[in-house]
């Protein structure tokens, strides 16, 4: 089952399974590597955003933007 | 190859094609054309476009190509106007060859782009950089094995100390004279991604495992983020302040010691002491003066903080921790350093907004930069209301300023169209920066500055000039009466010199007391002979808030067009106005 990454708790990894932004957004995180079958790991989650590693990179996501990303337990 | 290429600089001389240098933002490109160009870099628009490029020549054994840093991108489709123009360049098949910048420390990520140029079938050749950090972390890239996999050279570089530079041009210009068939990329965007990290890891060897970052955590999480954000802007605002207003000394001090006087007897000899030579004089020496004093101290040291900043990697770390508070004024995080450099001077925190990916973001930026009290504004109001009424009516205007700056903001993101920025950026290993680098940011950002910016501030001191010099100017006290005195309750030399403190923001005083004594006489060396507190308080409450200063404008101008940056001019006059009215009447005050 699939949520939205700004609600992923528990473990740590996860893997992409969907996005939902498009427009510029949806551009962006494709750039970015944020595609469905990607692993990601969550760093750290602070007030209004969160950290994430995919393989060498970090990125920081507003929550709005981690709500259009929905992930499953990898 | 025939060089057919519009966008090259006529400077650079003939040239046998176009070497594009490509990669991910923060990969060390712009060390890479440093090392491959020396100094001589010119920045120029590619034809149509307003993003500037950085061109330079790039010799190697004699032969003579123009290379061009295109903007950093993750992808070639959609996206900013920067990665538009990346694109544009590499697919209008104008350029010979182009050199992939690939980060040996992310190199999954950087391969994405590296696969999606390479389906272009543009001679190309892979300088993987970067590999002494990548090593000392524990990531071994094997070079030989990645050639094989991507069917192009592969080029080891240290770009920062230069190493592998000149290996990497010899391979460029070698591979320009090969023809490349386009390579195919899968249809799926998340099969070529995927590709990438197949091939990242078949020829990566990881020999420790990656630590995480502590300066990340450091810097992003509010309890030790927000001091350190704290330390590093009062750092920014002191160097800016402290550094620009020494500077500012030094060459304006340095033009009145030595150049103004045989410039002054040079017009006099050729015009005479007459309406024409004092005019010419405002235009030339008064405004290069104005140009030494206000704009080119501030821009300089702004520039050099700047690039210390983005070649440390801080400055999205800083995003993320204001990201959240300036979104409510429509801002992305990054616009913290330029409203907080605004506060030294507007002129380099309204180019700073560069950093700002939308025309919105920069519209409300800009706006509210404008209203940020320089350093200029704050010596006026100390030196009005500060001197003569204490300094706490001087603070309370800086609370009115500051209370503006978000009421405005907030309207703006209310009322103009479109969203706030969607919160998404990558996270930039922390460096340190080098000197050369930094050095050459610098000046070239400067450089292209100076030559825009400095006429115009001439120009209009010559307009201003003339008004003085022909007693134009006392025939505008008529016409501004309604305002200056019915409005603002103010005597008619406030208004004249509100109006040349456009040139030069410290003029507000400095004119005032000038066309005060024309006005009432020797007696008038005091601010309060002639003027009540409400009236310095709403003198100096409008000097603050309205048009920066000519060579604010200038720089609106050039950054937004000028449409908008008399629109802004507009909205701050009208502010200003609207406040003072309010001051005026309000004599709380005293």
């Amino acid at each position: 089952m699939s949520v939205p990454l700004a609600d992923a708790t528990g473990p740590s990894r996860w893997v992409i399974e969907r996005v939902r932004a498009g427009g510029d957004l949806g551009h962006e995180l494709e750039a970015l590597g944020l595609v469905p079958g990607t692993p990601v790991r969550v760093v750290r989650r602070a007030r209004g955003h969160l950290l994430i590693a995919v393989e060498d990179a970090r990125y920081s996501l507003g929550d709005e933007v981690a709500r259009d990303v929905l992930v499953r337990r990898g | 190859m025939p060089a057919c290429h519009g966008g090259v600089p006529k400077a650079l001389g003939p040239t046998e094609g176009v070497i594009a240098l490509a990669g991910n933002p923060n990969v060390g490109k712009s060390s890479l054309f440093n090392a491959l160009t020396g100094s001589a870099a010119e920045v120029a628009n590619y034809p149509g476009k307003t993003v500037e490029l950085q061109w330079g020549l790039a010799v190697s054994e004699g032969r003579r190509f123009a290379l061009v840093d295109l903007p950093g991108c993750y992808s070639l489709e959609g996206g900013t106007e920067d990665q538009r123009l990346a694109s544009e360049v590499l697919r209008t098949g104008e350029v010979s060859g182009v050199i992939l910048v690939v980060d040996a420390n992310n190199l999954a990520r950087n391969l994405f782009l590296t696969l999606q140029v390479a389906a272009l079938g543009i001679p190309a050749v892979v300088a993987l950089n970067l590999v002494d950090e990548a090593e000392s972390a524990g990531t071994i890239v094997d070079a030989e094995g990645l050639a094989r996999e991507l069917a192009l050279p592969v080029v080891r570089t240290v770009a920062p100390r230069g190493e592998g530079a000149p290996e990497v041009l010899r391979a460029a210009i070698a591979a320009t004279e090969l023809v490349r068939p386009p390579a195919v990329l899968p249809a799926e965007v998340e099969e070529t991604h995927r590709r990438a990290r197949a091939i990242a890891q078949s020829v990566t060897r990881r020999t420790k495992a990656p630590a995480e970052s502590r300066l990340w955590r450091w810097t992003t999480t509010p309890a030790t983020g927000i001091p350190i954000l704290t330390a590093v802007l009062l750092g920014i605002f002191g160097f800016v302040y402290y550094a620009g207003s020494f500077l500012s000394a030094a060459f304006s001090g340095a033009w009145t010691a030595f150049v103004s006087p045989p410039l002054r007897a040079g017009t006099f000899a050729v015009l005479g002491n007459t309406v024409a030579g004092r005019t010419a004089l405002w235009g030339i020496d008064s405004g290069i003066n104005a140009t030494l004093a206000v704009g080119i101290p501030y821009v300089l040291t702004f520039y050099a903080i700047l690039a210390v900043l983005e070649d440390s990697g801080y400055l999205n770390a800083a995003a993320v921790l204001t990201h959240r508070s300036l979104s409510k004024l429509g801002l992305h995080g990054r616009a913290v350093i330029p409203l907080v450099s605004g506060a030294g001077c507007n002129v380099p925190a309204i180019i700073g907004t560069r950093i700002l990916a939308s025309r919105r973001e920069r519209f409300i930026a800009c706006t509210l930069i404008s209203l940020v009290p320089c350093s200029a504004r704050t010596a006026v109001v100390f030196g009005a209301v500060g001197l003569y009424l204490g300094p706490l009516p001087a603070l309370a205007l800086f609370g009115v300023a500051l209370l503006v700056i978000l009421v405005t903001g907030i309207a703006l993101n209310r009322l103009l169209p479109g969203k706030p920025p969607a919160f998404l950026l990558e996270l930039f290993p922390f460096r340190m920066p080098t000197a050369r680098s930094v050095a050459f940011k610098t000046w070239h950002r400067f450089k292209h500055f100076t030559i825009a910016a400095v006429p115009l501030v001439i120009l209009g001191s010559f307009l201003l000039g003339g008004l003085y010099e022909t007693g134009a100017i006392w025939g505008l006290a008529g016409p501004l009466e309604p305002v200056v005195g019915g409005l603002l309750g103010l005597p008619a030399v406030a208004g004249l010199a509100l109006i040349f403190a456009f040139l030069r923001k410290e003029l507000a005083l400095q004119l005032l007391l000038t066309l005060a004594m024309v006005q009432y006489g020797a007696g008038a060396t005091s601010l309060t002979a002639f003027l009540t507190p409400t009236q310095l308080v709403t003198y100096a409450l409008v000097t603050m808030i309205y048009v920066p200063c000519l060579a604010s404008v200038t720089a609106l101008g050039r950054e937004l067009g000028w449409r908008q940056a008399v629109l802004i001019s507009a909205t701050t006059i009208v502010l200003a106005l609207v406040l003072g009215a309010l001051a005026a009447r309000l004599p709380v005050w005293v």
